[in-house]
C-alpha cells in the first residue's frame, strides 16, 4: 500500500476544508458533504487532489456519490485504490 | 435615491469576472440588445405576504450602498469602480390576478426598467409568482440566491444591524508576476489551441438586435428520478456538469443537423462558481471563472459518450487548474480600456463568443424553505442571452423536479427549430419515448 496517513480520515477532512470549504466550517468525518454543497466541479477538484496528495489514482468505477459523501467514505475509497490489485 | 449619510462613501472595485461583464454589456448595448439582465422566476405558496416582501426589500436597499451606486470607468488602464453614498429603492410591483406574467418576464429580460434589482408580484392560483429581475453586472446566479436568502431571512426578522459589506472582495496580490504568468499559461495555451477552430452559433456574428425570449420547461419528479437512473452509469450519480453540457451540445448540434450546417466547431464556455462551498458573500460581485469545451471529434453517436469525452475535458481543465488560470486572465484584464476589451470579446471563438451558453446551476435556494411567508414550491433563472451566439440552455432543480429554461434571441431559432431541440433535450434525459 501506498505511504498513506495512518488517519487518513482527518487528513481527507483537511484537504476537503482546504480546497473546497470555507475556512472554519464545521465539518466532521461524517458530515454528508453533497448537503454541505459539494458539485460538480468540486467533486473534481477533490478527485484531483487526493490522486495528487496521496499517489493514487481514482478509477471511473470509484466516482460514486456514496463513495464521495463523507470523509470517512472518502478514506475507505483510497484505500480500495491504494490495495495492490 | 435617498442619501445615507451614516455611511461612508462606497467604493467597490469591480472584480475580473464583473470587467468581463461589462465588455460584454457593452457589445450588448452597442448592438441595441439592452443590459444583460437575468430573471428569476419564484414560486411561492398561499401564505406569501406580499407587505413582507416590501419590508424585506426596503431593509435589503437600505443595506446594500451598492444598488445605488454608480459605475466609474476611470482614466484608461483604471479598474472600473462602483461609487456612491445613496440607497436605491427595490420596486416591489403588484400585478392584478390572471395578468400574463410570462410576457411580463420577458419584457424584463430585456432590460428597459430602472434599478439594478426590482420584484414583481402576481397572484396565481396555487400562491404567487414572484419574478426578481437583476443585473448580471451585480449579481451572478449563485449571487442571486443569496439576494433570495437574504430578502427570505429580512422577510422573518429585523437584524439589529444591517449589512453593509457585500458588495466586494480585497483583491491582494499574494504572488509574483512570474508566478502569475506560470498560473496563467494553461488558460493561453487552451485559448490559442481552441483559436484554429472556425466555431459556429445558431444566431452568428456579427451582434445585431432581437428581443430576449424564453420558454422554460419543468419535469415531473418522475419523469426528474427517471433522468438521474438514465445518467447514473455515466455520472455516478454526481457528475451533472459533463452530462447536461452533452444534452444542451446534442440539442444544439441537432438543429445545425436540419439546417444542413454540420461542419463548424462547437465550443461552449461554462461558468464554474469560485465561492467556497459555505461562503456567504460578499453577494454583489460575479465570482464565476470560466471552462472552455469543444464538441467532441468525431462526434460521438450518443449522448453517454459525448458526456464521457466532455467529462474527460473537464478533468483535464481541472488536471492543469485552468479555472485559476483563466481568474488571473480576466483579473489582468480588468485594466483594459473598454474598447480593446470589446475587440477582444469580439475575436473570442471565431467571433462567436461560443456557439452556445449553458449552466446546471443545481438545486435551487437549497436550505431555504420560505419565502416572505409562503412555501417555496420551484425557482429558475433565465438570463438574456447575447447575439451571438444567440442561444442558451439552463438547468436547475428544485425539491426533485428538474427545469430547463431555453434562452434566445428573436430571430435566431424559428419554431421548428425550438421544437427540434426540445425533441432532443427530452430523447437525451429522458431515452427514448
Amino acid at each position: 500500500m501506498h505511504g498513506l496517513p495512518a488517519n487518513l480520515e482527518d487528513a481527507l477532512l483537511g484537504l476537503v476544508r482546504e480546497k473546497l470549504f470555507e475556512g472554519g466550517a464545521p465539518l466532521t468525518v461524517e458530515t454528508d458533504l453533497f448537503a454541505a454543497g459539494l458539485d460538480s466541479m468540486g467533486i473534481m477538484q477533490l478527485m484531483i487532489s487526493i490522486e495528487e496528495r496521496f499517489g493514487v489514482r481514482v478509477p471511473e468505477s470509484a466516482v460514486t456519490r456514496d463513495n464521495f459523501s463523507t470523509a470517512s467514505s472518502l478514506a475507505a475509497m483510497v484505500r480500495r485504490c491504494a490495495a495492490p490489485a | 435615491m435617498t442619501p445615507s449619510p451614516s455611511r461612508a462613501k462606497l467604493r467597490a472595485p469591480l472584480g475580473g469576472c464583473d470587467c468581463y461583464l461589462l465588455a460584454l454589456e457593452d457589445l450588448m448595448e452597442r448592438s441595441g440588445q439592452g443590459r444583460h439582465v437575468g430573471v428569476t422566476v419564484l414560486e411561492v405558496g398561499r401564505g406569501f405576504e406580499v407587505e413582507r416582501l416590501r419590508e424585506a426589500a426596503a431593509r435589503f436597499s437600505e443595506s446594500q450602498p451598492i444598488l445605488g451606486a454608480k459605475l466609474q470607468r476611470g482614466l484608461p488602464g483604471a479598474v472600473p469602480v462602483w461609487r456612491g453614498d445613496q440607497t436605491a429603492e427595490v420596486a416591489v410591483e403588484i400585478h392584478p390576478a390572471g395578468a400574463d406574467w410570462r410576457g411580463l418576464a420577458e419584457e424584463r429580460l430585456q432590460g428597459q426598467w430602472p434599478g439594478r434589482l426590482r420584484f414583481d408580484v402576481w397572484p396565481a392560483s396555487e400562491g404567487f409568482v414572484v419574478l426578481m429581475s437583476w443585473s448580471h453586472l451585480l449579481l451572478d446566479a449563485r449571487g442571486v440566491e443569496l439576494v433570495l436568502a437574504e430578502v427570505a431571512r429580512l422577510g422573518e426578522e429585523v437584524p439589529a444591524k444591517p449589512e453593509v459589506n457585500s458588495h466586494a472582495l480585497p483583491f491582494a496580490r499574494h504572488r509574483s508576476w512570474w508566478q502569475e504568468f506560470r498560473a496563467v499559461r494553461p488558460f493561453l495555451e487552451r485559448y490559442w489551441s481552441l483559436r484554429s477552430e472556425r466555431v459556429v452559433s445558431l444566431g452568428g456574428a456579427p451582434a445585431r438586435a432581437g428581443r430576449a425570449c424564453f420558454e422554460a420547461v419543468r419535469f415531473s419528479r418522475e419523469e426528474t428520478a427517471a433522468m438521474k437512473r438514465r445518467a447514473d452509469p455515466v455520472t455516478g450519480g454526481i457528475f451533472a456538469l459533463p452530462w447536461f453540457l452533452a444534452v444542451t451540445m446534442r440539442a444544439h448540434a441537432a438543429v445545425f443537423r436540419a439546417r444542413g450546417q454540420e461542419n463548424g466547431s462547437l465550443e461552449c464556455t461554462i461558468s464554474v462558481q469560485g465561492r467556497k462551498r459555505g461562503a456567504r458573500g460578499p453577494i454583489f460581485q460575479n465570482q464565476v471563472s470560466q471552462l472552455f469545451f469543444a464538441r467532441p471529434l468525431p462526434d460521438p453517436a450518443s449522448v453517454e459518450d459525448t458526456a464521457r469525452a466532455l467529462h474527460g475535458q473537464f478533468a483535464a481543465m481541472t488536471r492543469d487548474k485552468f479555472d485559476g488560470a483563466f481568474l488571473v486572465m480576466i483579473d489582468w484584464m480588468r485594466r483594459l480600456p473598454a474598447p480593446l476589451y470589446r475587440r477582444f470579446l469580439r475575436r473570442e471563438a471565431s467571433g462567436q463568443l461560443a456557439s452556445f451558453y449553458h449552466a446546471h446551476t443545481g438545486e435551487f435556494l437549497p436550505g431555504v424553505r420560505e419565502f416572505c411567508g409562503g412555501s417555496i414550491v420551484d425557482g429558475w433563472h433565465v438570463p438574456s442571452v447575447p447575439q451571438p451566439p444567440g442561444t442558451g440552455l439552463f438547468f436547475s432543480e428544485r425539491e426533485g423536479r428538474l427545469t430547463a429554461s431555453l434562452c434566445w434571441r428573436d430571430g435566431v431559432l424559428s419554431a421548428d427549430e425550438r421544437a427540434l431541440m426540445w425533441s432532443a433535450i427530452r430523447a437525451d434525459l429522458l431515452g427514448a419515448q
